[in-house]
């Protein structure tokens, strides 16, 4: 115990008798702890609040998301044939050309390889060498050539669709199984297991659990690998599809970038043959007859003997409405959903609800219960239905860029989102029911409370609860679920009184020292045992302080970055208690504003000194919250601050933006043609439920100069939008 | 009546709520820093103007509630300088002061 010299090892309790030091010296030591101790317990709380910020913010993103693929599938079903001129841009990259199971050419006709090419080089059927040679060039930052990338996805699709939608494992045939989680696209990661744990092979069976992909830089890199240990070991590597095996979500999260920027003449090709790929990926695995192991979780609905049976390749994305049941809707509803949406949301006065909580459990979230009751599609408490169905009232915000419409009467008049959510439930079909036992099981998220329940945090798939849990595995005789989908700071969590493992095996995911990443080994005793890891990218070995700070500083930006994003709403909640335009709210009232409008469920009392200064008497001077501005050039500030301005508007679509400008920008170049900008504004004044004639953007097309060559880069784009917005002003 | 009463107690709370977040710190009132400093120097018996790793660690390990091995480490990995392999305790306090007032 403790250092050589110490003389503290005296029984305890009487200070003045066991040390020789002075007792004005022990004194100073004894407050140096104090305080000492104090800072830690501070920087604990700091970090996690931190964590708390990525988390909401995260799962905030996946809310847009839905939302983002609500406009797409609203584009495919009724926009497009409106549309009469020009090509079909959003349907011809959003529908898979063919049939997967028809299987076009097999990759006959290759792609020549020249003889500059220094790249790695590999032949099929794979072998060890093969995969070691994808290995040691992707640790060096190579590329694969896009010969062999399409050769290794037509292989992997040929081997997917003799699988089962259920893989059975077990573990006689070796001496223990690893299960890893969510990579990311994180290769070091990978890489890591592999040196801890060992390549995979006969003698080392893998499970992967699903989001290989997205919001990493070289998810294509980690996918290729996993595919090729998949062709090399068919029966000892398996891979379950996750929530992130999705096109529309890859739009997002970067894997759709990092595939065009990596391959630029064959990209688009390549990511069709991931399309079909990533649907035939199946998505369960089962050990022993005793672990279950799919990437989110399970339902009150999850029936594994139905989800064994159904063609898991229609469902290309879990984003995506099947087909017929969005013929069914009569867009002409009126928005009726609306005024009772809002009035849920509207702050109160003397409401509690901004009280700090205690821990953070999902259903404590308020977030979208007031759609529950309108939007539920069954009598069953697990409805799953995501998009496009929910997601306005998900994340009820303003949608229009129209600054006459006050926001708080046009805030649900997204008129597509609305009206689908405002139908009649149909009785499900079968494709229908397919599809939602997809969507809960790779997107639900387990909760501590009993029951199943809609997840609205994330807006997709549901909250289990343990007697959830444990009714499915006494059902089919199973001891243990094993999960992924969620990061954990230890890199793995238990929960369900032991009946589930959450697996996570991206270290650093929100930042650099935020959480570890592990893995799970099982052996015939079916014992779980953990391994934990962190990838260090650093040589200097960063003291808790400087983590801590480094990532607090990153969430506190995306936080203001939000604050702004929501000025309006945020300006319009603070003025209900500012009866005399003072700019100043009391802190409670300031903390209720924020919460009630953002729906973060963050403690902002905490976060206060970091987002917004104190007047002199003590409450807040809320205009400060905003002194953040957006990406890009300084831009007005408005005179009336209740209108949401077009600075706001394009931080909050600025994503949304993004990705649709991509879309729009085939190849990938950066820029778009004037005539596919035209087609593109289009598009989004429809999203966004602004009304503007063809003639208007055509004026607006005039008035941007697109640098006399044709065409428009992102930031013009954007730009675009504050144009627009200024016609639009004058206008009215 | 009753909320009267709340009202009150609530008052004298917030006293203590230095964060005003709704949290009483009972445990470690917070220490200003020129008696943190003061603190420093009552050991820094040479008046060196630092302290080694080992005498610092010396006088956390004492009192009725001396430091963990775990503590130690994590106070000296923020507070030795790398180059001198010693603690500046004042450049320490006011990097940590400034950090807990961010």
């Amino acid at each position: 115990m403790g250092c050589g010299t110490s003389i503290a090892t005296e029984p305890q309790g009487n200070p003045t008798f066991k040390t020789p030091t002075c007792p004005l010296a022990m004194k100073a030591a004894i407050l140096i702890q104090g305080w000492y101790r104090r800072y830690m317990a501070r920087l604990e709380m700091r970090r996690r609040y931190t964590w708390n910020i990525f988390q909401s913010i995260e799962y905030a993103g996946e809310q847009d998301q839905l939302q983002l693929s609500g406009f797409f599938s609203f584009m495919l079903d009724n926009f497009t044939h409106l549309s009469s001129s020009g090509p079909d841009l959003i349907s011809q990259l959003l529908e898979p050309v063919v049939d997967p199971w028809l299987g076009r050419d097999t990759g006959d006709q290759l792609i020549p390889v020249s003889e500059s090419y220094s790249g790695p080089r590999i032949s099929f059927p794979l072998s060890v060498s093969d995969t070691n040679t994808l290995l040691t060039a992707f640790k060096e930052r190579q590329t694969l050539h896009a010969r062999y990338a399409l050769q290794l996805l037509w292989e992997t699709k040929k081997l997917l669709k003799q699988m089962p939608n259920i893989v059975h494992m077990s573990t006689s045939y070796a001496k223990e199984i690893t299960i890893c989680g969510d990579l990311h696209g994180h290769l070091d990661d990978l890489l890591l297991i592999f040196y801890k744990n060992g390549l995979p092979s006969a003698d080392t069976p893998y499970v992967f659990n699903g989001d290989f992909v997205d919001r990493g830089k070289q998810s294509m890199e980690v996918v290729l690998i996993l595919f090729a240990y998949l062709l090399l070991y068919p029966n000892h590597m398996h891979l379950n599809r996750g929530n992130h095996e999705d096109y529309i979500m890859n739009l997002r999260y970067g894997f759709t970038k990092e595939v065009m920027q990596k391959y630029k003449t064959h990209g688009r090709e390549i990511l069709q043959l991931f399309q079909d790929v990533f649907s035939l990926l199946p998505v369960a695995t089962v050990i022993d007859s005793k672990v279950l192991i799919v990437h989110g979780g399970i339902s009150d609905q999850t029936d594994l003997d139905f989800l064994n049976s159904i063609e898991r390749h229609k469902v290309k994305s879990v984003l995506r409405l099947p087909r017929h049941s969005l013929e069914q809707l009569d867009l002409s509803r009126p928005y009726k959903q609306a005024t009772n949406l809002r009035s849920a949301d509207s702050p109160r006065p003397g409401s509690s609800r901004s009280r700090r909580r205690g821990p953070r459990t999902p259903t404590k979230r308020k977030r979208g219960l007031s759609h529950q009751d309108s939007a539920s599609s069954s009598s069953s408490s697990s409805s799953s239905l995501c998009s496009p169905r929910t997601p306005s009232c998900l994340s009820p915000r303003p949608c229009s860029l129209s600054p006459s419409v006050p926001f708080s009467a046009d805030v649900l008049h997204v008129p597509f989102l609305d009206s689908l959510s405002s139908l009649p439930p149909p009785s499900p079909p079968r494709v229908e029911q397919e599809w939602k036992q997809m969507v809960d099981v790779l997107w639900s998220d387990p909760k501590p409370q009993e029951g199943c329940s809609p997840n609205t945090f994330r807006g997709g798939g549901c909250y289990y609860g343990p007697d959830v849990t444990q009714r499915l595995l006494l059902h089919h005789g199973y001891q243990l679920l094993i999960r992924s989908h969620e990061c954990k700071q230890e890199g793995y969590e238990i929960c369900h009184g032991g009946n589930v493992i959450t697996i996570f095996s991206a270290s650093n995911y929100y930042e650099e020292g935020s959480n570890r990443g592990a893995y799970v080994k099982l052996g015939p005793d079916l014992v779980p045992r953990f391994y934990q890891y962190q990838v260090s990218r650093t040589t200097r070995k960063l003291t808790l302080t400087q983590r801590v700070r480094a990532a607090e500083g990153s969430a506190l930006r995306a936080l203001q970055e939000k604050l702004f994003s929501h000025r309006s709403e945020l300006l319009t909640g603070f003025l209900q208690y500012d009866h005399n335009n003072t700019g100043c709210v009391s802190v409670s009232e300031w903390a209720q504003v924020l919460e009630t409008v953002l729906r973060l469920d963050l403690p902002w009392r905490t976060l206060r000194p970091h987002l917004a200064h104190l007047a002199p008497d003590g409450s807040v001077d809320y205009p400060s919250c905003f002194h953040y501005m957006g990406p890009g050039p300084q831009l007005p500030q408005v005179s009336r601050p209740v209108t949401p301005n077009l600075a706001e508007t394009v931080v909050r679509y600025r994503t949304d933006l993004e990705i649709i400008f991509n879309i729009i920008d085939k190849d990938h170049s950066g820029l778009i043609s004037p005539d596919e900008f035209r087609h593109t504004w289009r598009l989004f004044s429809a999203h966004l439920g602004v009304a503007l004639d063809d003639g208007a953007i055509d004026d607006l097309a005039r008035s941007i100069d697109f640098n006399k060559d044709g065409s428009i880069d992102f930031t013009e784009f954007l730009e675009a939008f504050r144009v627009v917005h200024k016609l639009d002003k004058k206008d009215h | 009546m009753v909320s009267e009463v709340h009202k009150r107690i609530h008052n004298a709370f917030q006293v203590f709520d230095h964060d005003l977040n709704k949290t009483v710190d009972v445990r470690f009132p917070p220490v200003p820093e020129d008696m943190l400093l003061t603190a420093f120097e009552v050991l820094d018996q040479q008046k060196k103007g630092y302290m080694e790793p080992d005498e610092l660690t010396n006088y956390m390990r004492q009192g009725d509630e001396p430091f963990t091995q775990q503590e130690m480490e994590e106070m000296l990995s923020s507070a030795v300088d790398s180059d001198s392999n010693v603690v500046y305790y004042k450049d320490f306090v006011s990097m940590m002061i400034l950090d807990g007032e961010r």
